[in-house]
């Protein structure tokens, strides 16, 4: 399947100040990256050195090797990875054939059940810090990956239900009636027939599901406390203590945490692109 | 009774008691959360490792970032859990945890009291009772370039309007160009301007509150105190105007990237200076005299233990013996954390690690510290900060910004506390 | 049989394991702040008493309140005002020829891609005076020749809370009006074309339109964010200097979590769930989302 066109779209060349454009807005944005990544790789005592060293003098991977071996920064990747990717699938595999039903069946209880969703997507987190603690305490779960799971899920199940709803709502509904009156049952429409269809807006809604729960904060710094749980923006913090910030392994850390993301990134980047692109239009 | 006789008796009561001691029964392991992660607190480390093997305890450390501790011991707390057994806490968070009864005694003798400052102990104890064992303390010091100092022929300051002199010959353009590359003087601002605040207030004679929980620090000393802070940065402006949102941390990084000759700030800075290019060129003064002296605010951590703990006993020993004249020993010589026993700075070990006149400056600052245990800790500092940074960045007059504050935090205890 | 009972429930089989799953996580918290909104709880103090709608009036009398009110209607208003018409720019420019455009996409992600928390002490150290990284990069490129203490002047602190805000949240609606833009038939320019149209006219005309679907899903989800962010203006200014970058989310947190004062804390918490189900609906209201199906 072929989610870019690489032909000219909207018809035009860009223009000089498109590119000057562009050109500005890159810049911006690589300009606080190029400093995580230059601090990374300075010397820890050559990092606060007046005036600036935009290229670092002698550059340095120590940093690297000191957040790995020196703090369990394994373990914060690897509880980052479980509890980002199992959350993920769980809300795909659950808001899925929720989002089918909601957009193919107009049952009783449907208009109502979806706006509870979206409502639920509305409430501010920060409010229901508290009550949530309890809940994971009562329940045992704190300082689990359990309670990270069903976190990100609150936050995320909403929101894939929401995308692929308006993913399924584009659809023509001639495929389903053609699948029925060849005999398909219900779960076979939806497995056989829809399903492959929409595998790009999967895709997509996992890929944006998975980086909010990789850079989720507030909530996993409540509900962990040691190595056992604690996510890889929780590690960061680490490096800041009340005395010093101990900058170039803080970035060292930091361009550390962002890389899987960024690697999911790149990998998904076509079907967030195409996937989002028939989510988001009714044609 | 002869002589021998009551020296057999003593001897061996002294065993039993001891041998009591030894016999009592401790708990297999106790849960202990640390402001921070326990890589910058190596002494701290070291101290946890000797109690394991001196009493047979597990201590299972919980490291939980220092922004966020006391927000996450309050969610631990108030859901009333056996979770925590003891945590390392600052003096300030004393009347916060102690007002709803969250902690326990640490049972200190009389005696046991007398070794540490008597600042420290004011600032440990809650309505007659010590809560919290002292563990270290951040006395605030003036921190200077010797060597840029004596390229000008400048004496240390010591008192507020020496420090004012010195700090504009050492405000300086080298190159020209019209923007100034070293300033003369910095102190600790954004979340740590209460503290500066505090300093320069006890300096000038004033106090925060009154006996029946008044704030009072609006008072002509408080007014004095603020004007000072502000005057340093836009009178006299020999105080970089970005401290405003310096925390401690910054400020460090000011004074260590050379662009501040002086700084009033907290021991924890002797052992990046040591650690750094400025080791030989930066030493360490008392903090410049006010018109009532050179108190200066008490930071630093004590042991809490919880009084939702079912390891009590436990818990109360390791709080002891984090605070015993040894622990406090390796604080000062493996973390540069000042002392709250001002004895262990005779301790020669003490005098190996740190030049002779900066044992001599640390132990006189050590013994005039203070602080005022008051309630809802939190809540009135962020008001005092946020008054403060207005009147720092001329949005408000130094009166008029402290006078706001009283009334927020007079109205806060109004209707929170009912009083 | 079982297969007809499945068959005739479809639509709630494949509701129901979503729903269950949602309404055993949000219930029982959502229950609880609307319920703790209608006393007086304090943490500190151990004390928990009915009082009602006492804490609803309270807060027009609040002046903290309305004040931080204010400064989350500018933060937001901003924040997703700016990277809504960045988004726009840039996603126009990407989905036109341009010499390495896959790369640029990626190069265009990687904000994004960095833990909030570390974008705001990053731009926190970089907007610094004195030994800020960008105060050096203006000085040594002459633009100015004193360095400037962003973060001490409320309208700048407020100019870098945002300006880090839509630096992190550019990305995500640059990707969805870009998903938006692709699924635009080439036939409609071709034809336009054809009439003389000018490129502006072309984007006026026929790609705004078009992804009017997108511009909603990126407005109300930006507006999602915007409204609860905490990471980047706790670890940016701390809400400072002064009260001039505190938030309604601030508020709320350093309430109920900080001083514990949950009744109240509570009472916000359920204001500005008002105020963000008003502000998606009013979206709804004035870009009618589905209209580009007609």
């Amino acid at each position: 399947m072929k989610f870019f066109k690489n032909k000219l779209n909207s018809g035009d060349n860009i223009s000089l100040w498109q590119y000057l454009f562009l050109g500005a807005y890159i810049l911006f944005s690589l300009f606080p990256i190029y400093w995580i990544i230059i601090t990374a790789f300075k010397n820890p005592s050559a990092v606060l050195e007046l005036p600036v060293n935009w290229i670092p003098e002698n550059p340095t991977i120590d940093n690297f090797i000191y957040v790995f071996r020196e703090r369990p920064y394994l373990s914060y990747t690897i509880n980052s990875v479980v509890a980002a990717l199992s959350s993920t699938l769980l809300c795909v595999v659950l808001g899925t054939p929720a989002a089918y039903s909601f957009s193919r069946y107009d049952f009783k209880g449907n208009k109502v059940m979806f706006f509870s969703v979206l409502v639920s997507r509305m409430i501010p987190p920060i409010a229901l810090i508290v009550p949530f603690y309890s809940m994971m305490q009562n329940l045992g779960l704190i300082d689990t990956k359990i309670a990270l799971i069903i976190t990100y899920s609150f936050f995320n199940l909403p929101f894939v239900i929401w995308v692929m709803k308006s993913y399924f709502d584009e659809i023509p509904t001639g495929l389903d009636e053609a699948a029925r009156i060849d005999g398909a049952s219900k779960w076979q429409i939806f497995k056989d027939v829809i399903l492959p269809v929409t595998l790009p807006g999967i895709a997509a809604s996992a890929m944006l599901a998975f980086i909010f729960s990789w850079n989720e904060f507030v909530f996993t710094l409540v509900l962990t406390l040691t190595p056992a749980a604690k996510t890889l923006p929780i590690g960061l913090m680490d490096f800041i203590a009340d005395d010093f910030i101990d900058w170039a392994r803080l970035m060292a850390g930091g361009a550390l945490a962002a890389t899987p993301a960024i690697i999911f990134g790149l990998f998904f980047q076509k079907y967030i692109v195409g996937g989002l692109t028939k989510g988001a239009i009714k044609e | 009774m002869r002589k021998s006789t009551i020296i057999i008796l003593a001897v061996s009561l002294l065993v039993l008691f001891s041998g009591a001691a030894v016999a009592q029964d401790y708990a297999d392991e106790i849960t202990v959360y640390n402001s921070g992660d326990l890589e910058h607190d190596p002494a701290t480390a070291y101290d946890i490792k000797r109690f394991e093997e001196e009493y047979g305890v597990k201590v299972n450390v919980v490291e939980v970032p220092w922004q966020y501790q006391i927000d996450k011991l309050t969610t631990v707390f108030s859901s009333k859990s056996d979770k925590v057994d003891a945590f390392v806490g600052s003096y300030f968070m004393l009347n916060n945890f102690a007002m709803p009864g969250w902690l326990e005694p640490i049972g200190f003798t009389e005696k046991g009291k007398e070794k540490f400052s008597p600042g420290v102990i004011k600032a440990s104890t809650y309505q007659g009772t010590t809560y919290g064992a002292p563990l270290m303390l951040k006395d605030t010091e003036l921190y200077y370039r010797k060597d840029l100092l004596e390229a000008e022929g400048l004496e240390v300051p010591k008192t507020w309007d020496e420090l004012v002199n010195v700090a504009k010959k050492l405000t300086k353009d080298k190159d020209g160009d019209g923007n100034i590359d070293q300033y003369g003087f910095a102190y600790l601002g954004a979340d740590k301007l209460g503290f500066t605040f505090r300093t320069f207030l006890y300096q000038s004679g004033g106090e925060m509150f009154d006996e029946n929980l008044n704030p009072v620090f609006n008072s002509s000393a408080g007014v004095k105190a603020l004007t000072f802070m502000s005057d340093l940065i836009n009178k006299h402006q020999v105080t970089p105007k970005g401290i405003i949102s310096m925390g401690e941390g910054n400020v460090g990084d000011l004074f260590i990237s050379g662009k501040v000759a002086m700084v009033e700030s907290v021991p924890p800075l002797h052992e990046r200076i040591m650690n750094s290019d400025l080791s030989g060129k930066a030493s360490l003064a008392l903090a410049p005299e006010g018109s009532a002296g050179n108190t200066t605010y008490l930071d630093g951590n004590v042991i809490y233990v919880s009084s939702f703990s079912k390891k009590k006993e436990t818990a109360k020993a390791f709080a002891k013996f984090m605070s015993s004249y040894e622990s406090s020993l390796h604080e000062l010589v493996r973390e540069g954390n000042n002392s709250p026993n001002p004895s262990v700075f005779n301790d020669p070990r003490v005098k190996e690690k740190f030049p002779e006149k900066w044992v001599n400056v640390m132990q006189e600052s050590v013994s005039d510290v203070k602080a005022e245990p008051y309630p809802l800790y939190l809540q009135v500092e962020q008001t005092l900060r946020q008054e403060i940074q207005k009147a720092l960045n001329g949005s408000k007059a130094p009166q008029k910004a402290l006078d706001d504050a009283a009334a927020q935090i007079k109205e806060l205890y109004t209707n929170v506390l009912g009083i | 049989m079982l297969k007809k009972i499945f068959d005739k429930y479809f639509h709630y089989w494949m509701v129901f394991p979503a729903i269950l799953l949602l309404a055993f996580v949000v219930i029982y918290p959502t229950f609880n702040l609307f319920y703790t909104s209608l006393f007086f709880k304090n943490g500190q103090l151990g004390v928990t008493r009915f009082v009602g709608l006492q804490n609803y009036k309270k807060l027009f009398f609040d002046a903290n309140f309305w004040q931080y009110l204010g400064h989350t209607f500018v933060y937001v208003g901003s924040a997703v005002t700016i990277s809504l018409i960045l988004g726009l720019i840039i996603s126009n420019i990407l989905n036109k020829s341009i010499k390495g455009r896959s790369a640029l996409r990626t190069i265009m992600l990687l904000p994004w891609m960095i833990p909030l928390v570390l974008t705001g002490i990053t731009w926190r150290w970089i907007l610094q005076d004195i030994y800020g990284a960008f105060n050096a990069l203006l000085m040594q490129l002459g633009i100015i020749n004193q360095s400037i203490a962003w973060l001490t002047d409320g309208t700048t602190a407020m100019i870098g809370v945002i300006t880090a805000d839509f630096w992190a949240n550019t990305p995500f609606v640059t990707i969805i009006l870009l998903a938006g833009m692709q699924s635009i038939p080439d036939q409609l320019y071709e034809a336009a074309d054809v009439d003389g149209a000018t490129g502006w006219q072309k984007f006026y005309n026929i790609t705004l339109p078009l992804i009017k679907p997108s511009i909603f899903v990126a407005l109300v989800m930006r507006t999602l964010f915007a409204i609860r962010a905490l990471d980047i203006v706790y670890a940016l200014t701390g809400g400072g200097p002064g009260e001039s970058t505190e938030v309604l989310a601030s508020y709320i947190y350093n309430l109920g979590r900080r001083w514990l004062r949950m009744g109240y804390g509570s009472t916000i918490g359920v204001i500005l769930l008002l105020i963000t189900i008003a502000l998606v609906f009013s979206f709804m209201f004035i870009l009618k989302p589905g209209s580009a199906r007609e």
